[in-house]
C-alpha cells in the first residue's frame, strides 16, 4: 500500500465550505472518503466546533446549489445525497455521497481518473487547508495525477506538496477528534515542541510560560483544560463546550 | 474575435465531419493520439487514429533527447506519413504531450500539423464516437530536408540569455518554480535543487487552455503571456523536461505568432542538475527532506 499526503490551501471566497473554516479557526473537520468509480464518491465527515459554523457547513452542504468540491473553475454538476449522522452543538457527522459528477474536477475525480479502484482518503479540513492522504494500491501513475492536479486548480488555491511513500499507520481517532479553542491548542503545540511532555520533561512550566510570555497559571490552566478534553474525548464521552 | 496568428487548431467538429478521411489509408490525412497515458487509447480513441507513445517513440531514451532525424524518419515512415501529409494530433490532459509532438514535427520540418483543439477530454466530454479498432497504415517513405534549430536552445544558449532582456518563461507549477517539490511523486525526474533559472517568469502551462482544454482565446492568451508579449525581445520556454513548455510554445510562437520563441528542451532536469548553473530560491535536496519530515 502506498501513500500520497499533500494539502491544498484556499483564498477567502474561493470555496464556500473552506470559508467557514477560515472564518471559524476553532473548526477542524476530519473525513473518510471512497471512490466509487471515476464520478462517484461517499464520505463521512465529522466537523467540531461552534454551533454556528457547524449549522452553516450543514446549510452548505445541504444546498443542492452549492458545489464545495470543485478545485476547478467551474462547479461540478451532481447528484448528491447528504445526511446528519450526528448533531450536537459542537459535533456534526455528515454523510455525503455523489453521484454523476461532470464538469468540474475534484480531488476524487482525479484519483479516480488515475489511481487505481479502492482507494481510501483521509482528510483533515482546518482554517484555509485542507490536507489529503491518499491511500493506494499502486502508485504507478500518481505522477499523473500530481500533474492534473497542478492543472486543474483554480487561481485562489495553492498546492502544497506533502509526500508520497509506503503507507503506514492508521489514524484511529481520525473520526473521534476533539476540538480545542485556538488559545488551548495553541499551548498544547508550544509543550510538545519545547519538549514538556517528554519523560523527562525537557522544560519546566515556569520556563514555557517565560518563554510563551504568558503568566504561568495561564498556561497551566490552558494545557489542563486541552488535557481534559482529549482524555474525555478518547475516552468517548461527548465534550460540551 | 481577433484570430489566431496561424491556423493551426482543427475542432472537434472539423475532425467529426472528416472521420471516413481520417480512417482511409491515405497519406493526405493521417490522426495521431499522444497522451501522457498510453494506455487510454486502448479504452477507446477517436476513430482512425494511430497511438503515439511518447515514451518510447518521442524521446530517444539513450541520449535523453528528441528522437535522432533517422529515428523520426522511420517512425513517420512506419506510421504511413509523407511530407505532405496533414498530421492531425490530440491527447489527454489539455493537449499537453500531443503539442509536445507538434513542436518535435515543426522541429523536424513539417509543414502541415494541426491540433485537435481540446484533445480527448473535450472529445469524449462531448460524448463524440469513439473506437477501440487500430487502424491500418501502410509503410511510406518519409525524408527530413531540414531541422528548424531556431525553435529550440541548449543550455548554453539559456545561460547567455539570463540578464540579457530574454523572457525567460518556466512553465511549471508554482511549487516546483519557488523550489518546494524537487522530485515530483510518481516521475522519476527528480533534481538536486529546486528553483528555477533566474530572471524566469512563472506562467504555468495550463493557463494557456480554458477549464474544458481548449486553448483561450487570442486575447486571453494575450493576457497570460503579457509579460512575454510585452517585451520586442526573443522568449525561451521551459518545463520539467521539455514537454509541458512544448504547449506553452505552440501558445506563444503559433497562436500568438512570436517569431521568436525557443524551446529549451533540457528544461529543469538539466539545469538544475548541472554544476555551476545559477539558480534563484534553490536549495539542496536534503535540506526540502527534513522539512518534509517534519510535517
Amino acid at each position: 500500500m502506498r501513500e500520497l499526503t499533500f494539502g491544498i490551501e484556499y483564498e477567502m471566497n474561493a470555496d464556500p465550505v473552506m470559508d467557514v473554516f477560515i472564518e471559524y479557526p476553532d473548526v477542524i473537520a476530519h473525513s473518510l472518503d471512497g471512490c466509487v468509480t471515476e464520478d462517484h464518491f461517499w464520505r463521512v465527515e465529522r466537523i467540531t466546533g461552534p454551533t454556528t459554523a457547524l449549522n452553516r457547513i450543514e446549510e452548505l452542504r445541504l444546498d443542492d446549489s452549492i458545489c464545495g468540491e470543485s478545485i476547478t473553475e467551474t462547479d461540478c454538476s451532481a447528484t448528491r445525497h447528504h445526511d446528519v449522522l450526528k448533531r450536537t452543538n459542537n459535533e456534526r457527522v455528515l454523510y455525503t455521497y455523489l453521484e454523476g459528477i461532470s464538469g468540474c474536477e475534484s480531488v476524487h475525480t482525479l484519483a479516480g481518473r488515475y489511481l487505481p479502484p479502492g482507494l481510501i482518503f483521509e482528510t483533515h479540513r482546518q482554517e484555509d487547508r485542507h490536507d489529503w492522504r491518499i491511500l493506494m494500491r499502486s502508485d504507478e501513475k500518481v505522477g499523473m495525477l500530481y500533474d492534473s492536479l497542478g492543472a486543474a486548480l483554480r487561481s485562489q488555491l495553492t498546492f502544497r506538496m506533502g509526500h508520497l511513500r509506503d503507507a503506514e499507520g492508521w489514524q484511529q481517532d481520525t473520526l473521534a477528534a476533539v476540538s480545542l479553542p485556538a488559545s488551548q491548542r495553541a499551548a498544547l503545540k508550544a509543550a510538545i515542541k519545547n519538549g514538556y511532555y517528554e519523560t523527562p520533561r525537557q522544560i519546566k512550566l515556569d520556563d514555557l510560560a517565560e518563554q510563551l510570555d504568558m503568566p504561568r497559571s495561564t498556561l497551566s490552566y490552558r494545557l489542563r483544560q486541552a488535557e481534559a478534553k482529549l482524555a474525555r474525548g478518547y475516552i468517548g464521552e461527548t465534550v460540551e463546550e | 474575435m481577433a484570430a489566431y496568428a496561424n491556423d493551426i487548431l482543427v475542432s472537434s467538429e472539423w475532425v467529426s465531419n472528416r472521420l471516413d478521411d481520417i480512417r482511409d489509408d491515405d497519406p493526405a490525412l493521417q490522426l495521431f493520439e499522444v497522451s501522457v497515458d498510453t494506455e487510454v487509447y486502448a479504452d477507446g480513441h477517436i476513430p482512425g487514429a494511430v497511438n503515439l507513445d511518447w515514451n518510447a517513440e518521442l524521446q530517444d531514451p539513450e541520449t535523453f533527447d528528441v528522437p535522432t532525424k533517422a529515428e523520426f524518419e522511420s517512425l513517420l515512415e512506419s506510421y504511413g506519413v509523407t511530407p505532405e501529409t496533414t498530421v492531425l494530433l490530440y491527447g489527454d490532459m489539455m493537449n499537453w504531450f500531443a503539442a509536445y509532438a507538434y513542436w518535435l514535427l515543426k522541429y523536424y520540418g513539417h509543414d502541415d500539423v494541426r491540433l485537435v483543439d481540446g484533445g480527448r477530454d473535450y472529445w469524449t466530454n462531448k460524448s463524440r464516437q469513439v473506437s477501440t479498432e487500430q487502424p491500418c497504415v501502410s509503410e511510406r517513405t518519409y525524408t527530413v530536408t531540414g531541422v528548424n534549430d531556431e525553435i529550440r536552445v541548449d543550455r548554453e544558449v539559456v545561460q547567455d540569455a539570463i540578464d540579457s532582456g530574454v523572457s525567460i518563461v518556466d512553465v511549471r507549477s508554482p511549487e516546483e518554480y519557488r523550489g518546494e517539490v524537487l522530485a515530483p511523486p510518481g516521475w522519476n525526474e527528480g533534481v538536486q535543487r529546486g528553483g528555477h533559472i533566474p530572471g524566469a517568469i512563472n506562467i504555468p502551462w495550463s493557463r494557456a487552455v480554458s477549464a474544458d482544454g481548449r486553448f483561450k482565446s487570442p486575447s486571453e492568451l494575450q493576457d497570460v503571456y503579457e509579460p512575454v508579449t510585452d517585451s520586442d525581445e526573443e522568449a525561451i520556454v521551459y518545463c520539467r523536461i521539455g514537454e509541458r513548455s512544448a504547449l506553452a510554445w505552440v501558445a506563444l510562437h503559433e497562436l500568438l505568432g512570436l517569431d521568436q520563441v525557443q524551446h529549451y528542451y533540457g528544461s529543469w532536469v538539466e539545469w538544475g542538475n548541472t554544476v555551476g548553473a545559477p539558480i534563484q530560491r534553490g536549495r539542496y535536496a536534503e535540506q526540502k527532506l527534513e522539512k518534509k519530515d517534519e510535517n
